[in-house]
């Protein structure tokens, strides 16, 4: 009987390049130089492969870091390059690394900051305020006064309403402007579907002090919950992002917050400003980047100092975004005594 | 609402070429004289890690030109350095014209007047070479003529280089790559490590008092210039050097 022959157990199969295994060792003792690596970090047989082992080391960072998160969920990806061939130009290997969010779908917030805001007025603004000025400086996400500026841009051409629009597509014809208005989103909609805080107005959100008390003489612990999310979100110190530096759209959001069942309008005006900006090819999805000299670990040690209160961020992000969207916020609980 | 925690994903990936993994085998079958023909075979590997090569089919002289081409890959070209005189795929040499520039010494027996010491001195010409296995020459060359490949070669009259020219690398850290590009790196890495201690059995320099003496001197500044003299002719061209794949290493 034939048989196919089979390889010597000696014969490898797989080679990794001496360039390759030397840029991962450079590495590792660039972690390890930075203090990003200890023992418990370390699998329990480290890989011959040295970027493999890094890639374990860094990935159990950022899972001690953001362990228990249940609504967002971010993904970060680091590249080695080489430095220039040319040695004057002084181009040292970098790691550009590359920080973003998958999305978790469409969740429900209406219920929940209407009852915060019923219990107190100004709470659901403040919550609703606090949680995307986190969420812009971590992972964004999109809500009402997001998806209003993406209808801004997609139908309204960056203004505040339709009119402008309407203006330069059909002048003074009155049936022609009532037609198309009849048939696009309107900022009329944005008014039926969401209270005008969850949109923007200069209200004065609710101070810390005043939240304090409000999170003691809550009976609802519901509530107390969330504003106990949102004072830790506030006593998180998270340096403003500065989006103006980045080409094109972007698109990376973690995930939508609809207001309720019967909102429709965010589905549809995300859907239409995603193909918009789909077509155009002029978009982004990672949150943040950053190029570091890959055997600097003093640099890469004041990055991992950053992630690290971004990671803070990001947990008190997911609590707060969990809580309120979580259960039926429609019926008011108390708690018992 | 699921209250699974999400995966969170941190990828490491690199520039350049990376992990290969065993894809074909090529079997290659031989009669009297010069017949020959090939197969290529895929490889099934098992969770077990066994493999076996699977039926193939003839290979033909286009596919074995093709991968030939595709081993033989090198960098694009670009400029070349006038002090670049030998590149093949197995080694890459320059020319270092003489001049003067720092050198470093740490002799635990303060051979040279103290432990650790440092002068800018006058060198000669050198000719630097590694090969493809990363192995790393330096011979001098008299004269401060560009050398060719009737130039004859002495003895570098450096610690830390064995009689052949081969250079002991230590712990020095030395550039990825040998190109062209990169040959400042390597010229550097060999003057910027310390000197500990002659490698050689035989004469390093021809100089009265010893090689120990010698580099005293040249720190001392009796020599401003490089005293050829002193250089011990090897016996062989730069030309016989680099085709006889630069020596062997005799560690």
């Amino acid at each position: 009987m034939l048989t196919l022959p089979s390889l010597d157990a000696r014969i490898p199969h797989k080679l990794v390049p001496q360039t390759s295994r030397r840029r991962g060792a450079a590495f590792a003792r660039t972690l390890l130089r930075a203090g990003v690596v200890d023992a418990a970090l370390l699998p329990p047989r480290p890989s011959a492969d040295h970027l493999r082992t890094c890639q374990s080391v860094l990935e159990g960072w950022v899972r001690r870091e953001l362990g228990g998160l249940r609504m967002l969920r971010p993904y970060f990806a680091m590249q080695l390059r080489d430095g220039d061939a040319d040695v004057a130009s002084g181009q040292q290997p970098s790691c550009v690394v590359e920080w973003g969010g998958e999305s978790f779908g469409v969740r429900m917030v209406g219920p929940a900051l209407e009852s915060l805001e019923r219990h107190r007025p100004r709470l659901g603004m403040t919550v609703l305020r606090t949680l995307e000025r986190c969420a812009w400086r971590t992972l964004p996400i999109y809500t009402p006064a997001v998806v209003m500026e993406c209808a801004s841009d997609t139908y309204w051409y960056g203004e505040f309403d339709e009119d402008m629009a309407i203006e330069e597509a059909c002048g003074d014809d009155a049936a022609e402007r009532e037609s198309m208005r009849q048939g696009m989103v309107t900022r009329a909609m944005f008014n039926a579907t969401f209270p005008a805080w969850a949109l923007g107005g200069r209200a004065r959100s609710l101070g810390r002090r005043t939240l304090r008390q409000l999170a003691h003489a809550a009976d609802d612990h519901r509530i107390r919950d969330v504003i106990e999310c949102v004072l830790r979100l506030l006593a998180v110190d998270l340096p403003d992002y500065d989006w103006s530096l980045r080409e094109g759209r972007f698109v990376g959001f973690s995930g939508v917050l609809a207001w309720g069942p019967k909102d429709d309008l965010t589905t549809r005006v995300l859907d239409d400003y995603e193909q918009m900006v789909g077509e155009s090819g002029d978009y982004f999805e990672p949150c943040g980047e950053d190029t570091l000299g890959a055997a600097d670990h003093v640099a890469l040690a004041g990055w991992f100092g950053f992630l690290r209160n971004w990671c803070a961020g990001v947990k008190a992000l997911d609590e707060l975004t969990y809580r309120l969207t979580d259960g039926d916020w429609t019926t008011h609980k108390r708690g018992g005594r | 609402m699921s209250a699974q925690q999400p995966g969170i994903k941190f990828t490491v990936t690199e520039e350049g070429p990376t992990e290969m993994r065993l894809h074909r085998a090529i079997l290659v079958y031989a009669g009297k004289g010069s017949a020959s023909f090939a197969t290529v075979h895929d490889i099934a590997t098992e969770s077990s890690g066994a493999a076996t090569i699977l039926p193939g089919r003839p290979m033909t002289a286009f596919a074995a030109l093709r991968l030939a081409r595709r081993l033989m890959k090198r960098r694009e070209g670009g400029f070349i350095p006038d002090r670049l005189v030998f590149q093949d795929s197995t080694a890459l040499a320059w020319w270092v014209p003489p001049g003067r520039r720092p050198i470093w010494f740490r002799c635990a027996g303060g051979e040279l007047g103290a432990v650790e010491r440092s002068e800018v001195v006058s060198h000669p010409g050198l000719v630097f070479c590694v090969t493809s296995a990363r192995k790393w020459y330096v011979w001098a060359v008299s004269g401060g003529e560009r050398p060719s490949s009737d130039t004859r070669l002495y003895r570098a009259p450096y610690f830390n280089v064995w009689e052949s020219g081969q250079i002991c690398v230590g712990n020095v850290e030395l550039p990825e790559r040998a190109t062209a590009e990169k040959i400042d790196a390597w010229t550097s890495a060999f003057f910027d490590s310390w000197f500990t201690h002659p490698n050689v059995q035989s004469e390093l320099v021809a100089y009265v008092g010893g090689v120990y003496r010698f580099w005293r001197d040249m720190l001392d500044g009796k020599h401003p210039e490089f005293p050829e003299r002193v250089l011990v002719d090897i016996d062989r061209t730069l030309g016989d050097m680099l085709l006889s794949q630069a020596g062997k290493h005799d560690d």
